[in-house]
């Protein structure tokens, strides 16, 4: 046994990297508290004071005065509070503060500093909650807010209540076509969220079936598929040779080769698989040996499988788990399916390329599974000639993908993306000319009041990349970003990109600028999707400004009270840019007034704006529905570049 | 369409067959379907995998003539190698001629018991994310000891549930423990105190905790646990834990170096010595700050060794480089640790601050290799690596090496009670062995040496002239006897500790020969077995009921023997 699941930790571990899923994302309700994140430790942790704040509360279910005992509240902080290397002076790290809660529910943080904090609680069985989140909502959207405790020097003592929904669970068993269960198995939950108005599929939980094929994942409430997923994933022998003999020269030997693979965006050959013939096949879900027929050399795999009896994601049944439901009888039966192998050349390599991925990838009507389909999609590593072989592929129609991603040695992409039918046949000879891409290019200008300049440095700190639109071939496989550098700063070449649908996505930007607009041909780039023709786009001209906007103002309810506890959201009048199908948009935001009842939004980029606020805990603001919904109570607000704004607002009331 | 797929390259192919039968193991004996068989040929990356039909059968075709092993594996049943005498031992390779049909012996597959049950906490929540382990009981002499299958462990759900399945029949001891800390629960002083927005004085802190670890029905000693038993393809439900809470300590300390200066950037780790760490409890491995302190959070109570290496020239780390690991810890060059430092302690749920640890330089251990037999090995001295192990403690080994000029050194050694060890490089014929490793009248190979001070007169001796017993099993009509084991270890007790090199063993080959080459001169207990339990083999009760089937022999310098086995029945 002890083997058999090494080996699936194995390929499990390396599916996950060549996927880009960065890992089967935890559950539940936003990131945890808002402690600052990524700082490097400093050796030397520095002592910080003990204040006088006290954060107390209780945890309770959610619609209930039940208290959850044993429940653990975390407290996160910002800004110098939150950083790893301080510690109060009782001898905890500032970032890591931790309660349990009491039989009744009740938690306590004391010798708080003043400042303000974040705290969220986690129980077995609940989701995890964050102090403010809106109590009807069960697991956080897109512009949830964050909101925190502030502590004051007078106002030191704060009581809070947490509310937290239990989890539902899904449950069932996994048996094989004549009904004997399927042990070992992996199971995958798949969740099937609302965002920016869309549905947006993803991994969320694996797990394995008993030894009675019976199988429990704990889960937050929402939509969900479940499946076992079974794509095979094909390797030449030989590439595991040479995998092997980078490994018998050292580590350096293997580093430079899981370099390569990685710049690749492609698929360790560690060899996990069962051999045939000239290859290693594995399938994901927990089958590392594909179930072939008794006599060997020709016929079936078990084939990928939703609840209840669909082998695509998009056909599957959705299961709808409210709060504390427990959904039995989510059963998957696996079917072998007789198949069919898929073989080709890539034609055009440079030289032989370490790891080089295909994809076969099944068609997504919804093309917002991109993820999930991934995660289920046949993979081959072509050899060092770009031979490639599929095996175990069940009959259907797919477009077989690959590419070679730019990295800053060579900023060429090679790809090609073909569509074919698999039937009753193999399909053999396959040749796939690689083409090279397009690149866009054009320069930075600044837009400054006090014609103030950027030094050099903090210009080419400034990155412009290109994202593809989901559905469109560069958004298959999700290539690392790689930063172009820019002799002159003021010019710029992007990498080169598959021609496709894109957004232009700008980061780095010098503290005290912001982005104002990314134009060609009269077209706002970050703004709106626009087409990368293989001609490449040139002239395209990025401007930053230190003119930063604002827009302020006092939110009060409907009897004239300040109204801290509402949600502000600013969306533009023009409906075309609330959203980019897959993608948000920088122009919807929302805010949280403080205790005075003041919200502010800073760096909007210019343009006209609906301002509204609210107390709507159900609403999320990434949908257009709920945006149109606001319109008529929302104040309309012109925004230029740094212009400062004030619009007062009373919060409307909807449930 | 009936294509042929996945052709294998066409080197391996060949008109061998092997064909056979899968069954489940119980009374009906019934054919078992979908049982993964792999077919590996040895010496070749060529493997092949068929699963049974209805009828449990598997068959390969277009096999070369090859040595083979094939194995069987199938969900809930326990994977079985063909020809072994049962799971877990080693199986028998098939041997096919060009153009054989093999037909295999009917392979039969146990199915595998199961233990679940429920972990909660003391308020009676369910506790998620509890490991839980099952240690088979193996009984030898009468004793019982716990032997821990690592591969038996599961984590418990939401609903605080847990099942391991392809358990072998038999007893088990199954615990459970929760890593991590408890965060502290505000106290009702605490609270009262708040509300009155903490005009009074401050009542004293809650304090964080941890949940022992728990032997099933619930006790913290495995000593103390009950055997859980299940039969043949038995389930048994219903091993449920409650978890106490223990209070955990905080320990803060500073590293002085021999200098009498603060030892930045010097590897501490520390071990838990006692209880027992039946479960595995981890080495904690922290690096001291500049000032030299160091600290762990979150101890549960029991005694903890701390060890410090390091020294003027270590090499400082990155401050943003994780601390090192053990193994980076232990395989540190030599010279880069000549200082030392170590401290035991206590830790039962109070908080240990001010704790300083004195580093001292180590001993200098040096001499010479000399080399006795014909030739000269194909390595030179400065290959050669060797280790003084400690009795006491995880942390008490030292690493030294040897030189061009034929010395060897190690240097920083903590004064102890030590052993040698000297792995040679290999070579094709593995005729050189190390035969001694004397200080003074002492051998560092056989005996604990203690060392107090800089010594230059140890002598490690390589030889490829070692004492060897060879020889043929028979069975009782004087067939060779294929397949079995030979196990020699040395009559006196004081060796009997593991890896000894006065215990070995060696399986007979296909005309029942055995040869076991460089060995010590002294007196041998010989017997053949048909397997050598490979967990039990250093024991001193396993070897004690070998010896009334065993036959003495003396074994003198460079002796080359001929001993040859006949086996009853």
């Amino acid at each position: 046994m002890a083997h058999h699941h090494g080996k699936r930790g194995a390929f499990l571990s390396a599916f996950l990297v060549l996927a880009g899923v960065a890992a089967l994302v935890a559950q539940g309700r936003g990131g945890g508290p808002a402690a600052a994140g990524g700082q490097t430790a400093a050796p030397q942790p520095q002592i910080l004071k003990a204040g006088p704040g006290i954060i107390m509360g209780r945890v309770v279910e959610a619609g209930t005065s039940t208290g959850i005992a044993g429940a653990i509240v975390l407290l996160g902080s910002t800004g110098a509070l939150g950083a790893p290397q301080l510690t109060f002076d009782d001898g905890t790290p500032s970032g890591q503060r931790s309660a349990q809660t009491d039989s009744k529910g009740q938690f306590m943080f004391r010798g708080l500093p003043v400042g303000t904090y974040a705290v969220t609680a986690t129980a077995t069985g609940y989701v995890r909650s964050q102090y403010g989140d809106a109590a009807v909502i069960q697991i956080r959207r897109a512009l949830d807010l964050n909101r925190m405790i502030e502590i004051t020097a007078t106002d030191r003592v704060i009581d809070v209540a947490i509310e937290m929904w239990k989890n539902g669970g899904i449950g069932g068993r996994v048996v094989d076509e004549t009904g004997d269960p399927m042990v070992g198995v992996e199971v995958t939950v798949i969740s099937r969220m609302p965002s920016w108005g869309g549905p947006v599929m993803q991994p969320v939980l694996s797990t394995q079936t008993d030894d009675r094929g019976i199988y429990h994942a704990d889960v937050t409430p929402g939509d969900y598929i479940v499946g076992v997923l079974a794509a095979t994933t094909t390797v030449p022998v030989a590439e595991i040779q040479r995998f092997t003999a980078a490994q018998g020269q050292g580590n350096a030997a293997v580093s430079a080769f899981a370099a390569e693979v990685g710049a690749n965006g492609g698929t360790m050959p560690r060899g996990v698989g069962t051999r045939v013939g000239a290859f290693s096949v594995s399938q994901f879900g927990g089958f590392n040996e594909p179930v072939v027929p008794p006599t060997g050399d020709r016929g079936a795999f078990y084939a990928s499988s939703y609840h209840p009896a669909s082998q695509t994601a998009t056909a599957a049944a959705v299961v709808h788990l409210q709060s504390g439901e427990e959904k039995t009888g989510v059963d998957i039966v696996l079917r072998p399916v007789r198949t069919r192998s898929v073989t080709g050349r890539l034609i055009g390599l440079p030289g032989p390329v370490t790891g080089l991925t295909v994809f076969l990838v099944a068609p997504d009507p919804s093309q917002r599974a991109s993820q999930a389909a991934l995660i289920d999609t046949p993979r081959a590593v072509a050899d060092g000639s770009g031979a490639f072989a599929f095996l175990g592929i069940a009959p259907g129609a797919y477009t077989v993908f690959v590419q070679k991603p730019p990295t800053a040695a060579d900023t060429r992409v090679l790809w090609a993306s073909r569509s074919i039918v698999v039937g009753d046949a193999d399909v053999m000879g396959l040749e796939l000319p690689l083409a090279s891409g397009a690149r866009l290019s054009g320069r930075i200008q600044l837009q400054s009041a006090q014609s103030a300049a950027l030094p050099a440095d903090q210009l080419k700190a400034v990155t412009i990349t290109a994202r593809a639109v989901p559905g469109t071939p560069g958004a298959i496989t999700s290539p690392r970003p790689v930063r172009m550098d820019r002799p002159d700063p003021a010019q710029f070449t992007t990498v080169e990109y598959i021609p496709g649908r894109y957004m232009v996505e700008i980061q780095g930007l010098p503290r005290g600028w912001v982005l104002a607009s990314a134009m060609a041909n009269g077209q706002n780039l970050v703004d709106q999707a626009f087409d990368l023709s293989a001609s490449g786009l040139p002239d395209v001209v990025v401007t930053l400004t230190n003119q930063i906007s604002t827009l302020t103002g006092i939110v009060r309810d409907t009897r004239g009270e300040l109204a801290p506890a509402a949600t502000v959201a600013v969306f533009p009048v023009d409906r075309s840019l609330w959203r980019i199908p897959g993608m948000g948009s920088r122009r919807v935001q929302t805010a949280a007034p403080g205790r005075d009842g003041r919200y502010t939004f800073t760096g909007l980029p210019a343009g006209d704006y609906l301002v509204a606020g609210c107390d709507w805990p159900s609403a999320d603001f990434s949908d257009p529905g709920v945006l149109t919904a606001l319109i008529p109570s929302a104040a309309r607000v012109s925004i230029g570049d740094g212009t400062s704004h004030t619009q007062d607002l009373q919060a409307t009331v909807r449930r | 369409m009936d294509q042929v797929r996945d052709v294998p390259a066409a080197s391996t192919l060949g008109a061998a067959i092997v064909q056979g039968v899968v069954v489940n193991d119980d009374e009906q004996r019934k054919p078992l379907r979908n049982v993964t068989v792999t077919l590996d040929r040895s010496g070749l990356e060529d493997i092949r995998t068929v699963a049974t039909d209805e009828a449990g059968r598997y068959r390969f075709d277009r096999l070369p003539a090859g040595r083979y092993t094939l194995s069987f594996k199938k969900g809930a049943y326990i994977s079985m190698d063909y020809g072994a005498p049962r799971a877990g031992l080693t199986g028998q390779a098939i041997t096919l001629t060009d153009g054989q049909t093999f037909e295999a012996r009917v392979t039969a597959l146990l199915h595998g018991s199961a233990i679940a049950g429920r972990v909660l906490d003391p308020i009676g929540n369910p506790l998620a994310n509890v490991v839980v382990k099952a240690a088979q009981v193996v009984s030898a002499g009468g004793q019982r000891k716990p032997r821990l299958i690592a591969s038996e462990a599961a984590y418990t759900n939401a609903h605080g549930d847990y099942r391991m399945f392809g358990l072998l029949p038999g007893a088990y001891v199954v615990s459970a423990q929760y890593e991590g800390a408890i965060p502290p629960t505000a106290t009702s002083a605490e609270l009262q105190w708040a509300r009155q927005s903490g005009a009074t004085p401050a009542p004293e802190r809650a304090r964080a905790s941890a949940y022992a670890p728990s032997f099933y029905p619930g006790t913290p000693s495995a000593d103390a646990a009950d055997f859980v038993t299940v039969g043949k393809a038995e389930a048994r439900t219903g091993v449920d834990f409650t978890l106490r809470t223990m209070p955990v300590a905080r320990i803060r300390g500073v590293v002085i170096g021999a200098d009498g200066q603060p030892a930045s950037g010097v590897t501490v780790s520390m071990a838990l010595t006692h209880p027992p760490a039946f479960l595995g409890y981890p080495v904690r491995v922290a690096r001291s700050l500049e000032d030299g302190s160091f600290s762990w959070e979150s101890l549960p109570p029991g005694d903890y060794t701390i060890s410090v290496r390091g020294g003027p020239t270590m090499p400082p780390r990155a401050p943003s480089a994780p601390p090192a690991s053990l193994q980076e810890f232990q395989q540190a060059p030599f010279t880069q640790r000549p200082w030392w430092g170590r401290l035991d302690l206590s830790v039962a749920g109070v908080d240990l601050n001010g704790l300083t640890i004195a580093m001292k330089p180590g001993l200098q251990i040096s001499g010479r290799v000399v080399m006795e037999g014909t030739g000269a090995p194909p390595w030179q001295v400065s290959a050669l690596r060797f280790s003084l192990a400690g009795d006491d403690s995880l942390f008490s080994t030292f690493s030294g090496s040897g030189s061009a000029d034929g010395s060897l050194s190690a240097a920083g050694v903590a004064p102890g009670t030590y052993r040698l060890t000297m792995t040679l490089p290999a070579t094709p014929d593995n005729l050189w062995a190390v035969k001694s490793a004397r200080l003074g009248d002492r051998d560092l190979l056989d005996d604990a040496v203690e060392l107090s001070g800089d010594t230059s007169d140890l002598v490690v001796t390589i030889s490829n002239a070692l004492a060897r017993v060879s020889g043929q099993i028979t069975t009782a009509d004087g067939s060779p006897a294929s397949r079995l084991s030979v196990m020699l270890f040395s009559t006196n007790p004081a060796d009997w500790r593991i890896r000894s090199r006065r215990i070995r063993d060696a399986r007979t080959s296909d005309t029942g020969t055995f040869a076991i080459d460089g060995l010590p001169a002294g007196e041998y207990y010989v017997c053949a077995l048909t397997e050598i339990d490979t967990e039990m083999r250093f024991e001193p009760e396993y070897l004690q009921q070998l010896i009334p089937a065993a036959i003495k022999l003396t074994l003198a310098d460079g002796e080359k023997r001929v001993q040859n086995l006949q086996i009853g029945r």
